[in-house]
C-alpha cells in the first residue's frame, strides 16, 4: 500500500524511499545513551553516557547517574524521555568490562548539549 | 452615406392609397472587402411616399427591389414591424423572387385593430452585417390600417383583391400565405440587432439577461500533501524550502535516519481572493484572480526566502449545460488555472536520530515529532470543479474544490473555496 502510494506521488513529491535501511542503535559507549543497570545487590539505576575512551583492553566510560529508581526497563525508558531528571552524580567513571557483567539495557538516546559534553572533559 | 461615394437616389416608391407597400431602391455599391465592415447604405424613400393604407384583416404586401450590386451581396432582407398598440417589434424575412424580395405582414397580425402599422427594412449580407436600410426604428414607414369604409377609393379597390377570406385559413409559411416569422437573425455585432436584442455568442440576435463581466470574492483554506521521508535532513532544509522545528522552538539540525515515512497532509494558508472573469462564449469565461494569505504561513529560517503572501493566476472556466448564463440556475463548472506564488504547508514529521554519527546538535531525542513547514512555489498549475448558484441582481454564490501542483519547490495543494460573484 505504501509503495503504491509512493508510486502515485513520486511524480509530485520528493524523497520517496523504497526500502527501509537498518536503523543504527546506540550502545553503552555512545555519548548520549541512557543506560538502565540492574544489579543483584542494589536497585535498578539510570545512567547516561557522556564519553568513552580506550584504556588498554578496556574502555573507560564517563556517566551521569540520575537520582531515580526505575522498577522496570519500560519505566527506565519513560524516565529517560523526561527533559529533566534529578542527578545523583554529575559524572562518574566506570569500566566497560565490569559494566557489561551486569544486566543492562540502552533504553533511550538523546544527543548531548555542549554543556553536557564539557562535563566529560 | 459617405461623401466620397457616388450619390444615387432611389427610385423608391411606397405606394400610397394602395393596399401594398413597395420599396424600390437603388444604392451605391459598398466597397468590397471581407474584413472592413462598410457603413449600411440607406435606401432613400421620397418623404411624401412614406405612408400607405390598408384595410383590416388584410395582409400588407412588401416588395423590395435592390440594385444589382447590392442584390448580389444581400443574403437576407428583413422587415421589422410593429402593430398599433403592440409594444414589441416583430421580424419577418422577405423571400427573393427574381430581382425583388417579397413578403407580407400577415393578415393574422393585422387583425381588426385600426391604427398605424410601422415598419422598416434592413438588408443583411452573408456574415449577418447590415449593408442597407430603408426606414429605421426612429423613422419607420407607416401603413395606416383602417376600416374599409374609411379607405381611399384607390386603396379600397386594391384591398378587396388582397383580403384574406378567413385569417385562420392562411397560416404563415403555407404556399400563398405570408412569410414565416424570423426566429433568429444572424449578426456580427450588437448594431446588427434590433428591438433591444444583442448579438449573442452563437452569431444570432437574442434577447437575454446574460451578464458578461464577473467580479468575484472568495475565502479559501489550503491543504497540502508532502513527502516526509528524510524531510528534515540537512539537504532538504537547505535546498527544498523545508524548515523543521522541535517542540522547544529550535530549528532541527541533526542527523536524521532516512526511515520510510508516509506522505503527510498539512494545512496551507487561509486566503481571501478577488478576481475578474469575462464571458467569451455561452459556456466559457477567462480571467485573472489574486489571492492573499492572511493566516497559516510559517516562520522564515535564517537566510531563507521570505514568504510572498499573494497567489496570482490566470484562469479559464467552462460551465456545463445549455446557455448556463442565460437563465437563473445552478451552474456546474470546471476550470484550469496557472500562475505564481508561494504556499507554506504546515505538518508534522517523525524523525529518528542517528546515534552512530557525531551529533550536530544537542538535545535531539532518538525519536521526535517535528513541526515541518514546506515553502512551496513559485509556479503552479491546477484545475478546479465547482458549482454556482445564481441569485437575483446578478449575484452568484460559488463553491469550488481545486487541486494545484506547485513547482519547482513542489507540493500538492487541495483548496476548498466559497465565494460570491457579481455579474456586470
Amino acid at each position: 500500500m505504501k509503495s503504491t502510494l509512493c508510486l502515485v506521488l513520486s511524480a509530485t513529491l520528493t524523497g520517496c524511499a523504497t526500502e527501509s535501511i537498518e536503523e543504527p542503535e546506540a550502545t553503552v559507549a555512545t555519548p548520549g545513551a541512557f543506560v538502565a543497570v540492574d544489579t543483584p545487590s542494589s536497585p535498578m539505576s539510570l545512567l547516561r553516557t557522556l564519553d568513552s575512551f580506550k584504556n588498554g583492553d578496556d574502555t573507560i566510560l564517563v556517566f551521569t547517574e540520575y537520582n531515580v529508581i526505575p522498577d522496570s526497563w519500560e519505566e527506565a525508558e519513560a524516565m529517560a524521555k523526561l527533559p529533566d531528571l534529578p542527578i545523583r552524580y554529575l559524572e562518574t567513571p566506570g569500566s566497560f568490562n565490569t559494566f557489561t557483567q551486569f544486566d543492562h539495557r540502552v533504553v533511550w538516546y538523546r544527543t548531548l548539549t555542549d554543556e553536557e559534553r564539557e562535563r566529560a572533559q | 452615406m459617405k461623401a466620397n461615394q457616388r450619390s444615387f437616389w432611389t427610385a423608391a416608391a411606397l405606394c400610397t392609397q394602395l393596399s401594398a407597400a413597395h420599396v424600390y431602391a437603388q444604392t451605391p455599391v459598398a466597397p468590397s472587402s471581407n474584413d472592413a465592415a462598410p457603413e449600411p447604405q440607406t435606401l432613400h424613400i421620397p418623404v411624401l411616399e412614406r405612408k400607405a393604407e390598408q384595410g383590416i384583416l388584410r395582409p400588407v404586401p412588401l416588395s423590395v427591389e435592390l440594385p444589382a450590386e447590392l442584390s448580389f451581396a444581400a443574403k437576407r432582407v428583413l422587415v421589422h414591424y410593429r402593430l398599433w398598440g403592440n409594444p414589441d417589434w416583430t421580424t419577418i424575412e422577405l423571400q427573393r423572387r427574381g430581382a425583388k424580395h417579397e413578403g407580407a405582414i400577415p393578415c393574422l397580425e393585422v387583425s381588426t385593430v385600426t391604427g398605424d402599422l410601422r415598419y422598416y427594412v434592413r438588408v443583411h449580407d452573408e456574415r449577418g452585417r447590415v449593408i442597407a436600410t430603408a426606414g429605421s426604428l426612429a423613422r419607420p414607414f407607416v401603413v395606416a390600417i383602417k376600416h374599409e369604409t374609411q379607405l381611399a377609393e384607390e386603396g379600397k379597390t386594391a384591398s378587396h383583391a388582397a383580403k384574406c377570406p378567413d385569417p385562420a385559413d392562411c397560416p404563415r409559411g403555407l404556399p400563398g400565405c405570408p412569410s414565416e416569422e424570423v426566429i433568429a437573425i444572424r449578426c456580427e455585432t450588437d448594431t446588427d440587432c434590433v428591438n433591444g436584442m444583442t448579438c449573442g455568442f452563437t452569431g444570432y440576435c437574442e434577447r437575454t439577461t446574460r451578464r458578461l463581466s464577473w467580479i468575484s470574492v472568495g475565502l479559501s483554506q489550503e491543504f497540502g500533501v508532502i513527502s516526509t521521508t528524510g524531510i528534515c535532513s540537512t539537504y532538504p532544509q537547505e535546498n527544498d524550502g523545508i524548515a523543521c522545528y522541535r517542540n522547544d522552538g529550535v530549528q532541527y539540525n541533526g542527523n536524521q535516519v532516512l526511515t520510510n515515512e508516509p506522505p503527510a497532509a498539512g494545512t496551507g494558508q487561509t486566503r481571501i481572493s478577488v478576481g475578474f472573469e469575462q464571458l467569451v462564449s455561452n459556456n466559457a469565461r477567462v480571467g485573472v484572480r489574486i489571492a492573499a494569505g492572511f493566516a497559516g504561513s510559517g516562520p522564515t529560517p535564517r537566510n531563507g526566502t521570505g514568504f510572498f503572501p499573494l497567489l496570482l493566476s490566470a484562469r479559464a472556466s467552462y460551465f456545463f449545460g445549455d446557455d448556463p448564463f442565460g437563465k437563473r440556475r445552478i451552474r456546474p463548472f470546471a476550470a484550469l488555472f496557472a500562475g505564481g506564488g508561494m504556499v507554506d504547508v504546515h505538518t508534522e514529521a517523525h524523525v529518528r536520530e542517528d546515534p552512530s554519527r557525531p551529533a550536530l546538535q544537542g538535545r535531539n531525542d532518538l525519536h521526535q515529532r517535528l513541526e515541518v513547514y514546506k515553502r512551496a512555489g513559485d509556479g503552479f498549475v491546477g484545475g478546479a470543479i465547482g458549482a454556482q448558484w445564481a441569485l437575483r441582481g446578478g449575484f452568484v454564490v460559488t463553491g469550488e474544490l481545486s487541486v494545484m501542483q506547485l513547482f519547482p519547490f513542489s507540493a500538492l495543494i487541495i483548496t476548498p473555496q466559497i465565494g460570491a460573484e457579481l455579474g456586470l
